[in-house]
């Protein structure tokens, strides 16, 4: 029982990492209909970044919000690039243009910190407690608190907010929205900004409890959060959190179960399973029909 | 042309050669003179994914050649490499194998690196009847074709895996062990091996679990599990990216007093990097010991340092140990290129990387892993060996 309940904590902390990065993909696709492809490649370049404050001295709570905020920013100027110039073309061209823009971004940071894994300056300490005679993880815990934390945050501002119910209209619909008074060129950037902070907060969450940066690590996050995304019903903010911590969670009790040598592939049947059951996620709505 | 010919050519050879013809007789002469330069044919991949493997080879060898030719080659010859690209893929390889035996010039091959390549390449060798001096394919099946002109350095795979299990069962006396390991040909085939070896050794493994290389970097469920089994020693049969990661992730899991053994394929300095100070105490049982305390090996260690700024490979001590070898045999055990294999199965040979001797088949003999631990944060020689016995059993 003690094993299971510690299974269970390594596959809500990876899942709620996943969870977070997931959800910045699920919002731009809510607004626009498009895979971010460039998503994975900021949030490595936001970590990157934490960890080369981290190194000179920035005071990890500085360092960690300064390297979220650029998250924002880098989701922002992808838009600005990559996105708006093309928004109304056909579909396959912002896609491309954003693989582009992923591109620059992945190559400017090997460029700067190099193709090597490096290793990641404990910002959760690895400390343990026991509990009924079971040593219990402190970091996995305190990953989940913080996921937890961030999506009500992003929760009640999307509900609550003037800014968040304009969010919710472009969501529904781009052009009425527009025609409706909306500033759009102020929502679409601002979903990005979310989506890259969020994402940012995701990673650097992410190479805390791996205890790794590295390159490649965008491209892994990619697939792992659009499965998620897809899981949750892509489009779908609480979908994709969802979606997150049960990726999470099937991919620890897979080792449980099948054991380690099929982690992604069980995980991955399992998505399929659902999605087979229900096409368009556990939480999405049928989007069919809509342009 | 005919003063080319030296006096110790065979008459016979002599015959033949004036009577193809000039240009034929030039070709032989520059075969079998033995006063112009001695060609020695380097099969490694420089390029491809296993490049790293190849430029070693390529920096041991260099290193080796122009000590030798400084001391004045072999036996007052002078001593040429040749390198050959074999990309590290088996099809590649057959035909650089082709090209070298082809090419009548060179006194043997040194090479190739990846065990698939040495496989691919033997049978073309062996037909030729060219000697091959091989440093690094580890692949068991290798000395296991009847072929009688190799000899490796490394040790094969098999008896590394049974190295690694008598390590941890004879002598740090443990018996509960648990096993992490690259789901790969290589992680896989010394995965079966230890579990065989554990088992010859009256030890049991209690756990086992695997990632997908390149892909898995989270070993957190894979870390419960193998806690679970509740372990004396865990083999870490990874790379260092990897090992150190794993090593990391683990250190609030309760492992603390569990011994940690690895292959040397950890033995780079972001093993414990990555670990984040949890690599402190285990150990990595490596090929060569790049840390002794002998003359031979800090005299290489330093010049490699110097010449190229960074630490060397197994590949390149094994490549560099190899053309010593060679100048041995030949210059003090009277080994001719033909012979060279069988000279050197009846030697006892010192080199940078230790003293080597052969079985019949081609295998070092008598030749264990050279025991490191982390201490302090760096890699450092414990001067021990591998307590091989109850192995006995499974030779």
């Amino acid at each position: 029982m003690a094993y299971v309940i510690e299974q269970l904590i390594n596959g809500l902390a990876v899942g709620s990492v996943y969870a977070l990065i997931a959800v910045g993909y699920s919002m731009v696709y809510s607004i626009l209909y498009l895979i971010n492809f460039a998503h994975g490649d900021v949030i490595t370049f936001g970590a990157f970044t934490a960890l080369t404050m981290l190194v000179i001295g920035v005071p990890i709570p500085v360092a960690l919000f300064l390297a979220c905020v650029l998250g924002a920013a880098l989701g922002m100027t992808v838009e600005r690039i990559a996105y708006r110039p093309v928004r109304y073309a056909n579909r396959i061209v912002p896609m491309i243009s954003a693989l582009g823009a992923g591109l620059v971004i992945a190559s400017t940071a090997q460029a700067i910190w190099g193709p090597e894994v490096h290793a990641f300056p404990q910002v959760i300490p690895r400390w343990s407690f026991e509990l009924f005679g079971q040593l219990i993880p402190f970091q996995p815990l305190i990953i989940i608190a913080i996921a937890v934390v961030l999506v009500t945050i992003a929760t009640i501002l999307l509900d609550y907010t003037r800014l968040g119910r304009a969010t919710k209209c472009v969501c529904q619909d781009i052009h009425a929205a527009q025609l409706m008074g909306i500033p759009i060129n102020t929502i679409v950037p601002l979903v990005y900004a979310i989506g890259g902070f969020l994402g940012v907060a995701g990673a650097v969450l992410y190479v805390t409890y791996f205890n790794a940066v590295y390159i490649q690590m965008g491209l892994l996050a990619t697939f792992k959060a659009w499965s998620a995304a897809m899981l949750g019903g892509v489009g779908n903010f609480h979908g994709a959190f969802v979606g997150g911590l049960l990726l999470g969670i099937a991919e620890a009790f897979s080792v449980v179960v099948v054991g380690s040598a099929f982690k992604d592939g069980v995980s991955l049947v399992f998505i399929v399973l659902i999605l087979l059951l229900k096409p368009d996620g556990l939480f999405g709505e049928r989007t069919t029909a809509r342009s | 042309m005919t003063g080319l010919f030296k006096a110790s050519m065979p008459r016979r050879t002599r015959t033949v050669a004036l009577a193809a013809g000039c240009i034929l007789a030039a070709t032989m002469a520059y075969a079998q003179d033995d006063s112009g330069p001695i060609y020695f044919a380097v099969a490694s991949p420089l390029t491809g994914g296993s490049a790293a493997y190849g430029i070693n080879a390529q920096r041991g060898g260099d290193l080796a050649v122009e000590a030798i030719n400084a001391a004045g080659g072999i036996g007052g010859r002078e001593v040429v490499l040749e390198y050959f690209d074999d990309m590290g893929t088996p099809r590649e390889s057959a035909a650089v194998a082709n090209r070298i035996v082809r090419d009548d010039k060179f006194c043997a091959v040194i090479g190739h690196v990846n065990s698939s390549s040495t496989l691919a390449a033997m049978p073309i060798y062996n037909e030729a009847g060219i000697s091959v001096l091989n440093g690094s394919s580890s692949n068991p099946s290798i000395t296991e074709q009847g072929w009688n002109n190799i000899i490796r350095m490394t040790i094969r795979g098999d008896r590394g895996a049974q190295q690694y299990s008598a390590f941890a069962i004879n002598n740090l006396g443990h018996d509960e062990l648990a096993i992490f390991y690259v789901n790969s040909d290589f992680g896989r085939a010394l995965r079966d091996d230890m579990v065989k070896a554990v088992d010859a050794l009256g030890a049991k493994v209690v756990a086992e679990e695997t990632f997908t290389p390149n892909v898995d970097r989270d070993f957190s469920a894979q870390i419960s599990s193998l806690r679970r089994g509740n372990p004396d020693v865990i083999m870490l049969n990874t790379d260092y990216n990897e090992g150190g990661l794993f090593l990391g992730q683990a250190q609030d899991r309760d492992f603390a007093g569990i011994d940690v053994v690895g292959p040397d394929s950890n033995l780079y300095d972001q093993f414990i990097e990555l670990s984040q100070g949890a690599a402190e105490g285990a150990y990595l049982l490596a090929a060569f010991d790049p840390f002794a305390d002998r003359d031979a090996v800090k005299t290489f260690m330093s010049d490699f340092e110097a010449a190229y700024d960074s630490l060397p490979s197994q590949v390149a001590i094994f490549t560099h140990d190899l053309l010593w070898l060679a100048k041995r045999a030949m210059e003090d055990e009277g080994a001719t290129c033909d012979t060279l294999i069988d000279t050197a199965k009846s030697m006892n040979f010192s080199g940078a990387g230790g003293d080597y001797a052969w079985d019949e088949k081609g295998d070092v003999s008598g030749r264990t892993f050279a025991v490191i631990q982390v201490v302090d944060g760096q890699f450092v020689s414990t001067g021990k060996g591998v307590d091989e016995t109850g192995l006995e059993a499974l030779r």
